[in-house]
Order: C-alpha cells, then sequence, then structure tokens
C-alpha cells in the first residue's frame, strides 16, 4: 500500500479524536461537583460544577465538547475516505451526535471492530494517534506511566523506517522529567515528519 | 393527442418484453408497499453509506442522495451488443480526431471541420500540440449519453470526454439490486459488471509509456471532498487500491511527477485526474488554482507522466463538435457509424439560426460548452417569456448554442408517489481506451427524470438512477461477432 502523508496525517487525527470522544463517553455525564472541577482543570476550562461541564460538552459550538468531537471524526473520515472499507467509513459515518452517551459507547466499539479490519499502514497511524492523545490526557492528569512512553515507542517502531527515529525521542528521560513540554517537542517532530520534512 | 414515448417494458400491444417478464412478475407477486419499503431501504443505504451529491439548483447546495429506484431498467443482450459496437466505434473515431487535431489537422485540411469550430474552441490546449501519446490515447475514460427515440433506435446525446462521472452509483445500484431482490436478480441472467474497477486499472497501466515501471503507480487526483464526485474518486481509488490524491500530496522535480508518501517520495506513472483541465497545473492553465500541480503540464509533455483524460478532450465532447461525429467515423475508420447523432441545428449558421428561431418553441437549444442540464431551453415547456429571453440570448450570441428536437425519450416503470408510473430516462455507458483495447462493461447508468413529463434526467437536477440489467437469455451459446460497418438496431417489436 502506498500512503500518501496528507492521509496518513489525517489517520493520526482520526486516532486522536476518537480516544478524545472515547474519554468522554466514559466520564460524562458528571455527577460530582469535585469531580467536574478536577476534570475541567486538567483540560484547562475553568468549570466548577458538573452541571456546567455537563453542559459545555454537550455545546456544540464548543470545540473541545463531544458533538465537536464527532463533527471533526467525519471531517477525517471524508478525508482518507480513499483507504478505508466502506464498512469502516459507514461506521464511522452514522456516529450521531444526538445519541445517548451510552449508544455513542457502542458505535465507537463498532468503529474499533471495523477498523481491526483495515490494512496494516492505516491502523498503524491511526493508533500513533491513539498513543498520543492517551499520553497528552495521562500528563495534563499527571497520570503519566511507563506504559505511555513504551506504547508511543511501540507505535513509532511499527512506523516505516523513516518514522522509527522518533521512537528514541524519550529513551533515556526519567519518566518524571517528561512534562508538557517534551511532549510537545515530540508532537512537533511527528507533524514535521508528515509534512515531508526530513 | 397524447404523445407517443417508446415503453422500455411494454410493447405497442401492450404485452410485457421478454428482458421484463421476470421482473414484472416479482413486482406483481409483492406485497402492497414492498416495493416503496425497498427503495426506502436503497435510500437508506446511500445515506449510511455517505453517498451523496451535490445539487447546485439550491441557494444552499445541498448535499443530497441521489434518488434510487429499485425497478431496473433492462436490456436485452444482443440491443446490448450494437450499443456496445457503436460506443466503441465511435470512441475509436474521437479517439483519433483528438490525435488529429493536436498533430496535422488532416480532418481540417480536408475540409470536413471548420479550423475555427477548432482552433478557437476553448476546450483546444495548444499546449497538447505535438504531443504524442501512447497508442493516441486521449480519453481513456469516457461516458456517451444515449437515448431511445420513439422510433424504438438509440441515438447519441452527447459524448462525456473531459472527466464523466456517474460510475459509482452504476456499481452501487447494481450491489443494492443483489442486496434487495436477490431471487429475481439471481433468475434474471444479468450481465455481471463487478468487473468496472479492474478495467479501468489495466485500462490505465496499459496507457502507460513502455519506460514507465512494471508495476506503474497510478494515482486518482480529486479536487478534494468539496466536488460534488468527492465519493466516487474515493471509491474507485479504493476499489483500485491506488492512492487517492489532491494536488499537495504531489510534487514535480527534474520534469517527474512524484507523489509524497510516508516511505519517501514514489514516482508517479499515470494520473487519472478528476478536475478540469483549467486546474490542473497552475503555471500552464489557471494560476489561481490551489488543486493543481505547478509543472504537471512539463511532465507530462517530457513523457514521463501520463494524465487520463489528457488535457485538451474537451474539443471533442463540445456540443458544437457533436454533429461532425459521424464524419470522424468516416474519415478516420471508413465506416458507417452504428449508432447516430441527434438532428443538431448549430446557431453560428446562420440558416440554421434562422430554423431554430422559426421554431424555437419546439425545440431543445443548450450551450454548446454547458454540462449538467444548466443553462438550456426546453421549447415545448418553457413560458412565453423565458422563450422570448432566449430569443435575445441566441441573437446575441449565436456561436454558443446548438438545438435539438424535442426528443421523446423512452420510459420505464418507476416507483414515484402515485404508484408505477412511466418516467423518462437516458442511458450513459461507460467506455474504457487504453492502446491495447476498447472496452467496457455490461450495463450503464440509467437517469431517470422523476418528475412527470419532465425530460431532465441530471442527477445535478434532481434526477434519479435505476440500475440497469443486460440480460443474456442465451448465455451458454456462443456470442456472435457484431461488425463494426454500419449495423441496423434490432429493436424488439
Amino acid at each position: 500500500m502506498i500512503l500518501p502523508l496528507s492521509t496518513a496525517f489525517n489517520l493520526y487525527w482520526l486516532g486522536r479524536y476518537c480516544l478524545r470522544l472515547e474519554k468522554l463517553t466514559k466520564v460524562l455525564p458528571f455527577s460530582h461537583d469535585a469531580d467536574a472541577q478536577a476534570y475541567a482543570f486538567g483540560c484547562g476550562l475553568g468549570i466548577h460544577t458538573a452541571d456546567s461541564l455537563n453542559k459545555l460538552f454537550m455545546d456544540g459550538e464548543h470545540f473541545a465538547s463531544l458533538p465537536a468531537t464527532i463533527a471533526m471524526i467525519k471531517q477525517n473520515i471524508q478525508a482518507v475516505r480513499g483507504v478505508l472499507s466502506a464498512r469502516s467509513f459507514e461506521s464511522f459515518y452514522t456516529l450521531d451526535a444526538a445519541a445517548p452517551i451510552r449508544a455513542i459507547k457502542a458505535s465507537l466499539a463498532v468503529c474499533a471492530q471495523a477498523l481491526a479490519g483495515e490494512r496494516a499502514l492505516v491502523q498503524q497511524f491511526y493508533r500513533l494517534g491513539m498513543c498520543i492523545e492517551e499520553m497528552d490526557v495521562h500528563l495534563r492528569f499527571a497520570k503519566l506511566t511507563s506504559s505511555d512512553t513504551a506504547q508511543i515507542k511501540a507505535a513509532l517502531s511499527a512506523l516505516p523506517a523513516s518514522w522509527s527515529a522518533l521512537a528514541l525521542h524519550f529513551d533515556g528521560t526519567q519518566l518524571s522529567a517528561i512534562d508538557l513540554s517534551a511532549f510537545y517537542a515530540l508532537c512537533e517532530k511527528i507533524h514535521a515528519q508528515f509534512k515531508g520534512a526530513q | 393527442m397524447t404523445a407517443y414515448f417508446f415503453n422500455e417494458m411494454l410493447s405497442l400491444d401492450g404485452s410485457i418484453r421478454p428482458e421484463y417478464k421476470a421482473i414484472s412478475q416479482w413486482i406483481a407477486a409483492q406485497p402492497s408497499n414492498c416495493v416503496e419499503k425497498l427503495n426506502q431501504d436503497a435510500t437508506d443505504h446511500f445515506l449510511r453509506k455517505g453517498i451523496t451529491f451535490t445539487v447546485y439548483s439550491d441557494a444552499s447546495n445541498t448535499e443530497r442522495t441521489i434518488p434510487f429506484d429499485i425497478i431496473p431498467r433492462i436490456i436485452a443482450r444482443q440491443e446490448w451488443d450494437i450499443l456496445e459496437a457503436g460506443c466503441t466505434q465511435r470512441i475509436r473515431a474521437l479517439n483519433a480526431f483528438l490525435h488529429d487535431i493536436y498533430h496535422e489537422q488532416n480532418i481540417i485540411r480536408a475540409g470536413k471541420i471548420p479550423a475555427a469550430q477548432v482552433l478557437a474552441n476553448s476546450c483546444f490546449q495548444p499546449c497538447m500540440l505535438g504531443v504524442t501519446l501512447p497508442g493516441r490515447g486521449y480519453a481513456h475514460v469516457s461516458g456517451i449519453d444515449l437515448v431511445r427515440h420513439n422510433d424504438g433506435m438509440y441515438y447519441v446525446l452527447e459524448d462525456n470526454l473531459r472527466t464523466p462521472s456517474g460510475v459509482s452509483y452504476m456499481l452501487e445500484g447494481r450491489a443494492i439490486s443483489q442486496k434487495l431482490m436477490p431471487e429475481v436478480f439471481s433468475g434474471s441472467h444479468v450481465m455481471d459488471i463487478a468487473h468496472y474497477p479492474r478495467l479501468l486499472k489495466q485500462t490505465l497501466m496499459e496507457s502507460c509509456y513502455e519506460t514507465a515501471s512494471n508495476t506503474p503507480l497510478i494515482v486518482v487526483l480529486t479536487p478534494g471532498r468539496f466536488n460534488s464526485a468527492y465519493y466516487e474518486h474515493a471509491f474507485l481509488a479504493r476499489e483500485m487500491d491506488v492512492p487517492l490524491v489532491g494536488g499537495h500530496d504531489l510534487c514535480v522535480e527534474n520534469n517527474c511527477v512524484y507523489l509524497k508518501s510516508v516511505t519517501g517520495k514514489q514516482k508517479v506513472d499515470v494520473i487519472y485526474r478528476r478536475l478540469d483541465d483549467d486546474f490542473i497545473d497552475p503555471l500552464a492553465f489557471n494560476p489561481n488554482s490551489m488543486l493543481g500541480v505547478a509543472g504537471l503540464m512539463s511532465a507530462y509533455r517530457a513523457g514521463n507522466v501520463i494524465i487520463a483524460n489528457a488535457p485538451g478532450t474537451g474539443v471533442a465532447d463540445d456540443k458544437s463538435i457533436y454533429p461532425y461525429v459521424g464524419e470522424m467515423i468516416d474519415f478516420y475508420l471508413g465506416e458507417k457509424p452504428i449508432l447516430h447523432n441527434v438532428k443538431t441545428w448549430q446557431c453560428y449558421k446562420p440558416d440554421d439560426l434562422k430554423y431554430v428561431l422559426d421554431h424555437l418553441p419546439d425545440l431543445v437549444v443548450k450551450e454548446a460548452q454547458g454540462s449538467g442540464g444548466y443553462g438550456m431551453l426546453i421549447g415545448p415547456k418553457a413560458t412565453k417569456a423565458e422563450l422570448a429571453d432566449f430569443r435575445t440570448k441566441l441573437l446575441a450570441h449565436p456561436h454558443v448554442y446548438i438545438a435539438q428536437p424535442t426528443l421523446a425519450l423512452s420510459v420505464c416503470p418507476t416507483l414515484v408517489d402515485e404508484g408505477f408510473a412511466p418516467r423518462h430516462i437516458d442511458l450513459r455507458p461507460f467506455i474504457l481506451s487504453s492502446p491495447k483495447q476498447v472496452r467496457t462493461v455490461p450495463a450503464g447508468l440509467t437517469r431517470v427524470a422523476l418528475a412527470e413529463g419532465s425530460l431532465v434526467v441530471n442527477s445535478s437536477q434532481g434526477g434519479g438512477t435505476k440500475d440497469t440489467w443486460v440480460i443474456d437469455f442465451d448465455a451458454a451459446l456462443p456470442r456472435p461477432k457484431v461488425s463494426r460497418k454500419s449495423t441496423k438496431q434490432g429493436v424488439p417489436a
């Protein structure tokens, strides 16, 4: 399979948005103000009550909301339509922002199942996006573990040869020394790779 | 007196044509509302799969599914053989014409076509002069629009040699028919068309330069997701297992085209482009285009990449050139046309203009370089004001227009709100041309005008589609050869 860089970039972001959506379906709706406030803090949102946070996350106008995330997913799948099977495309295309959270969660599971049948390169870039998003979330909530760096290393190592050098990015760095700056430095290198920089 | 339209299903005596017997029995056996439900299932299928088409007639440019009617249009194999031979002949002549006008221009020297019709045509691309293509192949993918008139004969309404679309809907319509009507489908000896993507890929591979690698890289170049036919671009790329690319995915270095891939730059051998000439290279054509590839024409003229269809093919499918296709078949092939044109008046000719103005309410007037059914006048259905307006346009710019008689397009039973009713249809077979062979699949896109009495079948203006079944009752018998000389269209009574 010959995969254009721009398509791979959209697969990467598809992975990021899908994980983002998955996490939202796990935490919504909030019922305790303390939990909501802690979560909002991790997301960089100045929200203090469960009710307000629930409303924000269902507000399609807000970039971090569940409907907005689904909208981004639907844009991504159009961009990668040339490599997705009809089954995968349909599973993402029919994600319904107006459906109950439980139904969206079930739909995401169907999407994951469909994606498991895609070609290796498609899955690899999608997986890279998911791993990057996972690490992003864990850093924000101070839950980073060695598993995060290991997963990113594995995801990058699975990619074609020109990408594997990125897998060494965190090698030799103590887990405690990995902060958002170090993480964003890796993201920038990945993005440069997508742009075709050597 | 009620106008007579050839009925695809019913003979003049009201009996059902043999090829429609199975489907008519199936319809009669269905419980009430079953067929309506199947149509709804088909619509749901299109919606779930995101198979949409942008309708530009709305103010908001709405994304819609193309309405699909489950009742197929059926053609007997013997009739199809003639259509196939006629379309093949036509494309051979048109490709020969394209080579000629960009080289010796013999047909112009012979006085068969006025020079101005070709050289002053806005689709004529001077940059194509002298470019020698493998097998002289220009229009690798063509769509020929056919209509059946009330004399039972098929006529060519239009040639489409630029970026003809609709083949994905032909294939999806077949998939829906097989899924929703498995019993009647499997029992009807319908000829297969699923191999179209493989034939397309084979055609493109055969069109490469001999210097290309043993596994030439083919890409489908799309203007992107906001193009009305984007679904089809993605569909074909996926089915052929080739990359779908935008202009930003390609670059030209040392007069070669490269795809920027995750494994580095890959040399491209064939670009199946689905954008108009004007947008493919900002250095050669529209400098404002952000959809194309800078330097592409340089690589093309250097013989380092094939563009399918070649730039400049628009001259051949221009409505002002259409009246000369019969001449081309004679001039280049020494044959008589198997399929005939609709009578056409070219308004740049004073006598033709006079006739058109004198008979405007009876004629269909079109822009010679228009498409999609836009900007045309259907005289019998036009108001006095519309007729007067068009008369003014004709007098001001006669060279822009051609006129044709109002054709009595054949009708096919279609499920509408009131039940089954006859609706006008046309047919677009798709023809694949490589240096080695001209190929088709036994079917086409059947478009149906859903509104009662309407003759406008274009999906861009609300038309629908049907599956097209070519039925081979004698599948076990060897195929008779069809002569390339003029063949009378056999029309079952």
